[in-house]
């Protein structure tokens, strides 16, 4: 039996937080807001949010949780000055898929959280990259576009709802599975 | 029972979403319903992502049965804390994913992050704290979870965890170990010899001191022990010891009360361990309405029962008139007994027990908390005011306190991480004195 390391597991988390920060910044670029004022918000969405969940504390709860809420605002704020315009859909899905890495690469876990949530992420962006193709290939009207976002989201409600159980999904039992 | 028939293997633990999880989810469906308000595709595309992550994560926590055992003890000095543990058993995943969810704890201020180091059998985690006062606390266990690499969803593991006694007082007692109370009353058993010599009555063996005098060491017994035993006698042993702790309702309410008998509690234990340490007896008593006492005596069982007892001991609905106390007192301790008291008390002259248990044939000595200290910075107070506030309430409790010194010695106790003013007064020598 090998002794753990003792060394300091915490990683950085700089890669995913440049990355993060980068797709924030186009995302603003192209989004609604004058001049670098989109870049301004999204990049600084994405500091202060690195930056609180750097200084949290260790318990769980209310102030760990809610590290991410400057970054969720600043990426709320974009999306809804954004112009329907293809490279906006486009930079707002891989803003959302940014993030998603910067979540898994916390730097209070273990280092590497990022490439082992890869696979939960790679699904999640052929979800955006499927989406996003479809609207690109077919032409429709901002109307029809709606209604397929409506049923859409019914959709994921319903399935998070039913889903409210997570232990359903959960197939692999015995010991040490 | 049919022994062929296979044992039902335990389910694991249920797979819960985190508090981030409603967050995300809540974020996406938010903007999903945005999209469709404000009829533009590019928030549902920014939020599609944050719907889809929970379910994906969900899918990702292993379903193992798993049972991982803590043990941890607390280290550092002073008001530092240093709690390190070890989990080990079965995972029921990667040991990288496995977290520690501590509850809070009241009176203690976490300094640095959790730190892990993992193996792939065990994880070792490092927790550093900060103690307000010193105190006795019972730390719970932690919650031990395995969580996706998100950090979405989480599973509860089983396992043994025990609670972690934390024990922080003043450390000043520890290194006071010629402290020598007034011998005032015989052992059980005692008897005085006629032809005892300049150093009295043998009392016990105790392992020799470097430079001990070749007198001193019992020959027989260090043979037959194999290291260098001295004689211990009666004239070098110390007096008897019974401290009494307030635990009495006081004006400031029972937040405040809960806070300052916190500290009186790591006291009184602090005292109890030091003059244990020198075979010491040491008797324990709380007075809220009623007593509540420990007789005299000592050892490692004693230790415990104290332990027990100075716990147990919660701030009283109702407060007892001071002559119930020294009368309680009296039923259980032979006159003439040194008493400490320890209590916050400085205002109703009726309130106090000093006069009343010294009229009982007790000398007493006062360790009274300060509640200055935890007031400071509570009064709303401009900065610059503040010290000329705490210097007059300081004061006026100097004042108050003064009045009790016909009694016996009074330590206002003000400065909670040493207990050198009170290691000061016993050092007198009318405490040093045998009778």
């Amino acid at each position: 039996m090998s002794a753990p390391s003792e060394r300091s597991e915490r990683g950085g988390g700089f890669a995913t937080t440049a990355l993060f920060a980068f797709a924030a910044g186009l995302f603003g670029l192209v989004g609604g807001l004058p001049g670098f004022a989109g870049p301004a918000v999204g990049i600084g969405g994405v500091v202060v949010s690195s930056v609180w969940r750097g200084q949290r504390a260790t318990r769980g709860g209310w102030r760990t949780a809610f590290s991410v809420a400057p970054a969720l605002l600043a990426i709320a704020v974009l999306a809804l000055t954004a112009p329907p315009v293809d490279a906006a859909e486009l930079f707002g899905g891989l803003t959302g898929l940014s993030f998603l890495l910067w979540l898994a690469d916390d730097p209070a876990r273990a280092s590497g959280g990022g490439r082992r949530a890869a696979p939960t992420i790679a699904l999640a962006a052929l979800a955006v990259g499927l989406a996003w193709a479809i609207s690109l290939s077919l032409p429709t009207g901002s109307a029809e576009i709606g209604v397929a976002a409506g049923l859409l989201t019914a959709a994921i409600l319903l399935l998070a709802i039913l889903l409210g159980r997570p232990q359903a999904l959960v197939t692999r039992t015995g010991p040490n599975a | 029972m049919n022994l062929d028939e296979p044992v039902p293997e335990p389910t694991p633990e249920p797979v819960r979403w985190t508090p981030r999880t409603y967050l995300l989810l809540g974020f996406g469906a938010g903007l999903a319903v945005l999209s469709v308000a404000v009829r533009n595709p590019v928030p549902l595309f920014a939020g599609l992502p944050f719907l889809l992550a929970p379910v994906l994560a969900g899918l990702r926590v292993p379903g193992g049965l798993a049972e991982v055992d803590l043990s941890w003890q607390s280290g550092g000095l002073s008001s530092e804390v240093v709690v390190t543990g070890v989990l080990r058993g079965r995972f029921g995943g990667a040991s990288r994913d496995v977290g520690v969810v501590m509850p809070a704890v009241d009176g203690v201020t976490e300094l640095a992050p959790i730190r892990y180091a993992r193996g792939p059998t065990e994880v070792r985690f490092t927790l550093r704290w900060r103690l307000h006062e010193p105190s006795i606390l019972t730390v719970p266990a932690p919650r031990v979870v395995l969580r996706d690499p998100l950090g979405l969803t989480e599973r509860t593991l089983e396992g043994a965890r025990p609670d972690l006694r934390l024990e922080r007082y003043p450390p000043g007692l520890q290194r006071s170990a010629s402290l020598r109370l007034q011998r005032t009353i015989p052992a059980p058993g005692e008897s005085r010899s006629r032809t005892i010599g300049a150093s009295g009555e043998f009392f016990g063996l105790r392992v020799a001191m470097p430079g001990e005098p070749p007198r001193r060491i019992n020959w027989r017994a260090s043979a037959r022990a194999g290291r260098l035993l001295a004689n211990d006698y009666q004239l070098e042993r110390t007096g008897d010891l019974v401290v009494v702790l307030d635990v009495r309702p006081s004006e400031f309410g029972p937040e405040f009360d809960e806070r300052i008998l916190g500290v009186a509690r790591a006291a009184v234990y602090g005292i109890a361990e030091a003059f244990l340490r020198n075979k010491v007896r040491i008797g324990f008593a709380s007075f809220g309405e009623f007593v509540e006492a420990v007789p005299l005596s000592t050892g490692r069982v004693h230790r415990v029962r104290l332990l027990r007892a100075i716990l147990a001991s919660r701030r009283a609905e109702v407060a007892g008139p001071a002559e119930r106390c020294a009368l309680g007192l009296r039923r259980f301790y032979r006159p003439g007994v040194t008493v400490l008291v320890v209590s916050s008390w400085a205002g109703d002259p009726g309130f106090d027990l000093l006069p009343y248990i010294r009229r009982q044939g007790f000398p007493v000595v006062l360790l009274s908390p300060s509640p200055l200290p935890m007031r400071e910075r509570t009064g709303g107070l401009d900065p610059a005011d503040e010290p000329i506030a705490v210097r007059l309430e300081r004061l006026e409790r100097r004042v108050r306190l003064a009045d009790l010194w016909v009694h016996g010695p009074v330590v206002d106790w003000d400065d909670y991480w040493t207990l050198e003013p009170l290691a000061r007064v016993l050092r007198r020598p009318a405490y040093r004195r045998v009778s």
